[in-house]
This record gives C-alpha cells, sequence and structure tokens, in this order.
C-alpha cells in the first residue's frame, strides 16, 4: 500500500459531529456576549465624559460649581483668614484713636471696640470679652 | 455581522472534529468549539476574516485556543480527563476497509498533538502542506516532516504485516 493510497483509506473515515446540545449552548453564549458588547461603547463614552470633567475640576470642586463672580487667581478667604483680618483692622482702629485722644483724656472718652466670642457685642459678654489693641 | 447560527451549522462539524484530534477530548473539544465561537462574536474584524477565508481562519483560532489550554492544563486536569468516559471520534468503519475505527483512533491517539494536527488538516481538511503551515505557523519544512513521520507511524499501527516504503527522497519536497 502506497502512501496514496493509505491516505484515501483514512480519507474515508467520517468523525462523528458535535452533540445537538452543543449547538444550543454555543448559540446562547455568543448571543450574551453580543448583547454584552452592545453596551461597552456606551459605558465606554460615560467613562471618557466623567474622567473629562475630573480633569477640569479644581481642588475638589468642579467648574460649574465655582462663583463666576471670583476670578481663579483671588481665591475667596477661608473663615479664619476673614477673622483674622477683621481682627487686624480693629486692632489698627483703637490704636488710631488711642493715639489722637487728648493727654489728659479719661479713660472712658477713648472708644474701644470689642470682638465678642459669640459676636453678639452685647454688654452682658463684657466678662467674656477681648479688648484688642 | 452574519448569522454565527449558519457559521455554525457550517463549519461546527469540522472544527469539533479538528478539535477533538487535538485534545482527545469531548469536553475539551466542546469548551474550544465554544471558545471559537464567543471569539468570533467579540469581534467584527474576526468576522470579517471569517467571511474571507473562512474555514482556515477558525481553524488557526481553534488551534491557537487549543495551545492556550495545553499551557493552562495542569497534571490534575490531564488526570481526571483520562478517566472521562469518551465516545467513539469516528462514525464507524467504512466498508472494505483494511483496519477499523478503533484501531485508527488508539493510532492517532499514540501521535504527539504537533503531528496530529497536520495530519487531520492534510487527510480531512485537504489542505496543502503550505495551508497547513501557514494555519498552525509554522515553516513548511516542518510540516512536511510532521506529516511523513506521523503517517509512517500510522501505518506502522494500523498495518503491522506490511512493511511501509521509505520517506520520499528530499529531491522536491523540503524536509528538515
Amino acid at each position: 500500500m502506497n502512501d496514496d493510497s493509505f491516505e484515501n483509506e483514512l480519507r474515508k473515515f467520517q468523525f462523528l459531529p458535535p452533540p445537538t446540545a452543543c449547538r444550543t449552548t454555543v448559540l446562547a453564549v455568543t448571543k450574551d456576549r453580543r448583547k454584552l458588547f452592545a453596551w461597552l461603547p456606551w459605558v465606554a463614552l460615560a467613562a471618557c465624559w466623567i474622567v473629562g470633567l475630573s480633569l477640569q475640576a479644581d481642588a475638589g470642586t468642579l467648574v460649574w460649581q465655582r462663583p463666576a463672580a471670583v476670578p481663579q487667581s483671588q481665591p475667596m478667604p477661608t473663615p479664619i483668614q476673614r477673622d483674622e483680618a477683621i481682627l487686624q483692622l480693629l486692632a489698627e482702629l483703637n490704636a488710631a484713636l488711642r493715639d489722637t485722644a487728648p493727654p489728659n483724656a479719661p479713660k472712658s472718652y477713648v472708644p474701644q471696640f470689642h470682638v465678642y466670642p459669640d459676636q453678639t457685642n452685647h454688654p452682658s459678654h463684657e466678662s467674656k470679652s477681648k479688648t484688642l489693641g | 455581522m452574519p448569522d454565527l447560527a449558519k457559521l455554525y451549522d457550517l463549519h461546527a462539524a469540522a472544527l469539533y472534529a479538528f478539535l477533538r484530534q487535538l485534545t482527545q477530548s469531548e469536553a475539551d473539544a466542546q469548551d474550544l468549539l465554544q471558545g471559537v465561537f464567543v471569539r468570533l462574536a467579540q469581534s467584527k474584524n474576526r468576522v470579517q476574516q471569517v467571511l474571507l477565508n473562512e474555514r482556515s481562519f477558525l481553524l488557526t483560532v481553534a488551534h491557537r485556543l487549543f495551545l492556550d489550554s495545553l499551557r493552562r492544563q495542569d497534571s490534575r486536569a490531564r488526570t481526571l480527563r483520562a478517566w472521562e468516559t469518551q465516545s467513539a471520534l469516528f462514525v464507524g468503519t467504512p466498508s472494505e476497509s483494511p483496519f477499523d475505527a478503533e484501531s485508527l483512533e488508539v493510532a492517532l491517539g499514540q501521535l504527539p498533538p504537533d503531528q496530529r494536527a497536520v495530519v487531520h488538516l492534510k487527510i480531512w481538511e485537504g489542505q496543502t502542506l503550505e495551508e497547513i503551515a501557514t494555519l498552525l505557523e509554522i515553516p513548511v519544512p516542518t510540516a512536511t516532516s510532521r506529516y511523513r513521520y506521523a503517517l509512517q507511524k500510522l501505518r506502522k499501527h494500523l498495518t503491522p504485516g506490511v512493511e511501509a516504503p521509505p520517506l520520499r527522497p528530499a529531491s522536491n519536497q523540503p524536509t528538515l
């Protein structure tokens, strides 16, 4: 038996086909995959949009949340910075009043500005108050 | 997008036979067959390639999946597979055949997977050695020698009384 006739003998053998259930499984799986991947572009687009917005965010605040009137070069002062600036102004004012008062003027003549801890500026809180200057 | 059901009906039997031949396991062949069609469903480019060169492309994907599965498979999986009950590989023995289907199945099982792949593609898919080399991503001389050695082993197993002719001289065919 030469090579060709041996090959021909082999060629006569037929393989068994895959089980019928295999077709059902394969088509069910591929259908699910196609449905899944149909959503993928939209998910990717949404992810890109979120990443783009995050890149525009400045110090944790998104662009559209920042007040438009405040320029970016002058950030809003924090409450502590604002209080310190007010105290500084009051101290300067008290010093100026003291300097301009007559030398023999009574102590009550010179007005004093107080800052009360509870911000009410009420005389009943005088004991807790702090005299500036 | 072409109908995957139609592609399945056209090619699944051939792919399953090829995978069954490579894996020697019914369950693994079914898993890999499913893998081929899942890959096909994932990419439009792949579908275009299938349309251009249907069977060869699918066989290439099947072969790559088989190689991947070989790399992943541990010894425990191989042991478990050895205990699986396998259905026959062939429909039956053709009339007037000098050997039977069971002997052929045993003989094929004794070949290394590389040689089984080449024999299957040459005998049952009718591919040329050049096409097989492209499909399996190996040099043509390698495909040629694998085929010759495999055929010699099959002949020795299936027709023990008949002396096999010597390998053809390498005058017009490349060898290793």
